[in-house]
């Protein structure tokens, strides 16, 4: 059987400062998850278990630690669990390949922000066309073939096109991230620059 | 900064692939391989699938004014939080970058136990097969595709198969084949150079087929036909319409996993989805219980590019059933009838829900909601599906009405003689829409066909039975006759279901050097 921890009691400070810390850190682990269960309502369940996880066991967890990485070992444990019980085989990845995404998706979640913020200043290099590839593509959900037909090439050519976008982005981004942490000594969010 | 110890460019290009769906089970394994080897690969994937992600809810995807509002530098040139709408825009922005990497992470590839409700394409462009090649004036010969001609001026071709083909202007005249080519407009004339030269010509239900050297075909009229045999020998065939393939699921193999098709030839393995029951016609049929295993695999009838195999038709197609469908009609579920995945060459009829012209396939377009698709490639015109609204309006049934529990007769049929495509539901056409007269189908290739699934993907829910593949259009009379037996308990064939390997075409006459004759094209007979 579980151990049982105390529930915090509502309107004690226990209860608040879970609220206030939870409230802060729920977006990221939302994302967290739902990075790694596809299925939305399966996401929601997961989301759901982990709160009720980390709500019950609130009074194991230091309050001198931060309580993202807390949070998202949870998580973590979660999305692990979920997929043992699913016990289908959706994916090509191992399980353990799967835990060392997870870790790393985990990293990711936290320059999240900075990540979408460099992309967009790296968007505005591109050209036209590859700005209404990104239209086409990602806003209007159309399928190479169709942006094919539409511009009278091959999908090949779409492929191709789209996977020469990304890399300029990614290199982009990259660079852009590299710089901030460079001029500002530091990691993103106090944390270590990422290698 | 030291390079990366993987193979960067090869990682990314295999992670876009990832990302596209265009990934082998081969390459997803190189990929795993190159992740569990270095941790700083896995980083780079994650960074790429989130950027992949994050692409979608861009200014430049979504418009600035729905644009996650960005986070403002702060004065140390980090970053801060944004001040306002970050509880809104940016949960959402990080769910929607989170799903994609989601999406990325745990799609299957061309795995047939994976389960995934959105509607998935192969979008590439196999290639196809070179039927002839034209002869432009002085020009180089240009290989040719099967593709419909309308010459303004006398145009020459030399078909694969040794043929010279002259097409008199103003024709339209449809390269189908290698060694055959489909007369709608105009006059053809086909001279064999060598012995081992072969070739016919087509129009409707009639065939002319050299057995000698030189022969012409003028159509006169709607209905009418001129054979002129130039040199040699001809020979005039009707067509025998019957299907390319017919599974009655009558009898299943003793292991009740192989069903036979008793025109073709062709075995369809059932899944341990899929599971002989009782016949809506006839003895048997196939129930299919939506789970990813819910499929009967088509052995055979494949052929090596695009245009070739027995499940290849360029002139015509039928798609024939009989089901009881108990499909959702949620949106993104999709349920197979029959599907062949031949890239954008793919044929599939299903039920589908999959929002406003999705991919830009509606083809015409119409509102969202439950659908039957019938997709094909149009030469000319790519894939397009005809995408029957189930709305109950303008004779077309409603979900609730197809979903009732009972046998429903579907035929999906498109004619390039009279350039119609067109949903039958119980015997009445319900759905159309018109393309060019001589607009050929691209179809056929590699890739096996399915019936009730697509790629573990997208399993039927219900019972399908008496599915027939015709490389011709049924008319409307044919249909509303299959429909009556269908009623009175027997195969769309009467009491007796075709033989094996029925000859398709039947000899009407012989046409000797000198002789002309003049051929109804729809009866297949001498006028």
């Amino acid at each position: 059987m579980p151990r049982q921890y105390p529930l915090p009691v509502e309107g004690s400070d226990d209860y608040e400062l879970f609220l206030a810390l939870f409230t802060k850190c729920q977006g990221r682990i939302q994302a967290f998850i739902r990075t790694l269960v596809h299925d939305p309502a399966q996401a929601d369940d997961v989301f759901q278990s982990t709160s009720l996880v980390l709500w019950r066991s609130f009074a194991t967890f230091r309050r001198d630690a931060q309580f993202l990485p807390w949070a998202l070992g949870t998580a973590r444990h979660q999305v692990l669990v979920h997929w043992r019980t699913q016990r289908r085989d959706r994916h090509v990845f191992s399980e353990a390949l799967l835990a060392d995404l997870a870790d790393s998706t985990a990293a990711a979640v936290e320059t999240a922000e900075a990540r979408m913020a460099a992309l967009e200043a790296c968007i505005a290099t591109l050209s036209d066309r590859q700005r209404e590839l990104i239209r086409l593509f990602y806003g209007e959900n159309q399928a190479a073939g169709a942006i094919a037909s539409r511009w009278g090439r091959t999908v090949h050519a779409v492929y191709k096109a789209l996977k020469v976008m990304r890399k300029a982005l990614l290199d982009c981004v990259t660079k852009k991230l590299s710089s901030l942490m460079d001029s500002s000594g530091d990691g993103l969010d106090g944390r270590p620059a990422l290698s | 900064m030291n390079p990366p110890a993987y193979d960067r460019d090869l990682l990314l290009a295999l992670a876009a692939d990832y990302a596209d769906g265009t990934c082998t089970r081969a390459d997803a394994e190189r990929l795993e391989t190159l992740l569990e080897a270095d941790p700083a690969a896995r980083r780079e994937f994650v960074n790429y699938c989130m950027l992949h992600g994050q692409l979608a809810i861009s200014a430049a995807a979504v418009g600035p004014e729905r644009r996650p509002i960005p986070a403002p530098a702060t004065a140390a040139g980090g970053f801060g939080w944004p001040r306002f709408g970050r509880a809104a825009s940016l949960v959402a922005g990080l769910s929607l970058a989170a799903a994609c990497l989601a999406f990325v992470l745990t799609t299957s590839v061309r795995d047939p136990l994976a389960v995934n409700e959105a509607g998935s394409y192969d979008d590439r462009d196999l290639p196809l097969v070179t039927v002839a090649s034209l002869h432009d004036g002085d020009a180089a010969p240009q290989p040719l595709t099967p593709s419909t001609l309308r010459p303004a001026t006398a145009t020459g071709l030399v078909s694969a198969s040794g043929a010279d083909v002259k097409v008199s202007k103003s024709s339209v005249f449809g390269m189908t084949a290698t060694d055959a080519g489909t007369l709608y407009g105009g006059s053809v004339e086909a001279r064999l150079t060598t012995p081992e030269a072969n070739f016919s010509v087509t129009t409707s239900n009639l065939r002319i087929v050299d057995k000698g050297t030189a022969f012409s075909v003028e159509r006169i009229d709607d209905d009418h036909v001129i054979v002129t045999v130039l040199d040699g020998e001809v020979e005039v065939q009707s067509r025998v319409r019957l299907p390319v393939c017919y599974w009655p699921f009558d009898e299943a193999a003793a292991d009740g996993r192989q069903v036979r098709d008793v025109v073709g030839g062709l075995t369809a393995t059932l899944a341990s989805g899929a599971t002989p029951v009782a016949g809506l016609v006839g003895a048997g049929a196939v129930r299919f219980d939506n789970t990813p295993a819910a499929a009967a695999t088509i052995a055979g009838g494949t052929g090596d590019r695009v245009g070739t195999g027995l499940l290849a038709m360029s002139e015509g197609i039928t798609i024939e059933a009989v089901i009881v469908s108990e499909w959702s009609g949620r949106f993104r579920a999709y349920d197979e009838i029959y599907r062949k995945e031949d890239g954008t060459s793919r044929v599939l009829l299903s039920f589908q829900n999959d929002g406003r012209n999705y991919c830009g396939y509606s083809e015409p377009e119409v509102p969202e909601g439950p659908c039957l698709s019938f997709g094909l490639h149009l030469a000319g015109r790519g894939y397009r599906e005809l995408d029957m609204p189930l709305d109950g309006q303008d004779g077309r049934p409603t979900l609730a009405e197809l979903t009732d529990g009972e046998p429903h007769h579907v035929v999906a049929a498109y004619d390039s003689f009279t350039g119609r495509k067109a949903i039958s539901i119980d015997g009445v056409k319900r759905f159309e829409h018109a393309y060019p007269v001589g607009t050929l189908i691209l179809s056929g290739g590699p890739v096996a066909a399915t019936i009730g699934n697509h790629g573990g993907r997208e399993p039927f829910r219900g019972v399908i039975d008496e599915l027939a593949l015709y490389d011709f259009a049924l008319t409307p009379a044919e249909v509303a006759d299959h429909w009556r037996r269908v009623q009175a308990g027997e195969n769309y064939f009467g009491s007796e279901p075709p033989s094996p390997a029925a000859p398709r075409w039947q000899a009407v006459t012989r046409l000797v050097e000198g002789q002309t004759m003049t051929f109804n094209q729809h009866t297949g007979l001498p006028r």
